[in-house]
């Protein structure tokens, strides 16, 4: 499975809703519900699953989903 | 662009000032006398279990309560990792505890502190290293419970164990936490509580309930060490005189 879509499932998961309601704009907190306990769940959850470590420094600047994908996407498995 | 780090002199400046702090709070601690420990029969268990736990007092009683778990964690050969912001302060922090062998992340409090608690995360649940926290820092307000220690028990599968101490008309230092001092040689009580596990299914919305829940034991934590030490000072001390 591509990382793109595990994110979505992990995104899904986290927040309730399906798949095919995110958006790359859909934000994190005002749209999805994910506060910081989730956020917290859900970054634990995708370092999990797809053998990564999300970086302090991105962390910060995570607002929406097409954030995410885009921060995933830019790491090496570890 | 990132922020530029400090310079070669202040890292210098800062280095000698961490080497020259951290042997005065030694010395200093060498000078207290544990008078009572009261509690401390679940902490021993669950050392000798050796599974990771994570360390929970008010953040202003980081001084003894961090030269007691010190001792008493190294003589087990138990890691012990903290959190230290990015600021210059944390910078302090954290060349003083990797000089006392603490593992130490660095970490930004923005959104709540996620990327900080991340890194405690990865330190409890993967490496197996406990983990030290003051659930109303880094800021405060003072005595009130955050939810992070919670949400990293309930993610780890970790027990909280919560502590605190008393000290003879200790100095307080005017921080926002009002960091306590005992003074030079004088005696102190410490008090541990028993571990708290945090169900893996805790609803969110449970959390601050159980933060507040956590907060109501560390404050009896402190009445139950500030009883120790007056019950130690009539000469009925619940465990022999130490030193932290």
């Amino acid at each position: 499975m591509d990382r793109k879509r595990i994110v979505l499932e992990v995104v899904a998961e986290v927040s309730g809703k399906k798949v095919e309601e995110l958006e790359a704009a859909s934000e994190l907190v005002a749209h999805l519900g994910i506060d910081s306990p989730k956020a917290l769940q859900l970054l634990v959850e995708l370092e999990d699953r797809l053998e990564i470590e999300i970086d302090d420094s991105e962390v910060a600047k995570l607002a929406t989903v097409g954030d995410l994908l885009a921060a995933v996407e830019r790491l090496p498995a570890s | 662009m990132p922020p530029a780090g400090p310079g070669p002199w202040v890292k210098r400046l800062m280095a000698v000032a961490a080497f020259l702090l951290l042997r005065l709070m030694l010395v200093w601690g060498r000078t207290l006398r544990v008078a009572a420990v009261v509690g401390a029969e679940p902490l021993e268990r669950l050392i000798a279990s050796g599974e990771p736990a994570l360390f929970a007092f008010w953040h202003n009683r980081l001084y003894v309560c961090g030269l007691y778990l010190r001792r008493l964690l190294r003589e087990r050969g138990v890691k012990l990792a903290t959190l230290a912001s990015l600021s210059r302060d944390g910078e302090l922090v954290t060349r003083m505890a990797l000089a006392e062998g603490f593992e130490v992340v660095r970490g930004s409090t923005s959104r709540g502190g996620l990327g900080g608690l991340l890194q405690l995360y990865r330190k409890l649940a993967r490496d197996r290293v406990s983990v030290i926290t003051a659930p109303d820092g880094p800021r405060g307000p003072a005595y009130r419970a955050q939810p992070g220690t919670l949400m990293l028990a309930r993610l780890a599968g970790a027990p909280i164990v919560p502590l605190a101490f008393a000290a003879e008309r200790p100095w307080r230092l005017r921080s926002w936490d009002r960091l306590i001092l005992p003074r030079p040689f004088s005696r102190v009580a410490i008090a541990v509580g028993e571990p708290l596990a945090v169900a893996a299914d805790l609803p969110d919305d449970e959390l601050a309930a159980e933060a507040e829940r956590l907060g109501r034991r560390l404050d009896a934590l402190v009445e139950a060490a500030e009883g120790a030490l007056l019950r130690a000072g009539r000469g009925d001390a619940t465990a022999p005189p130490d030193r932290p």
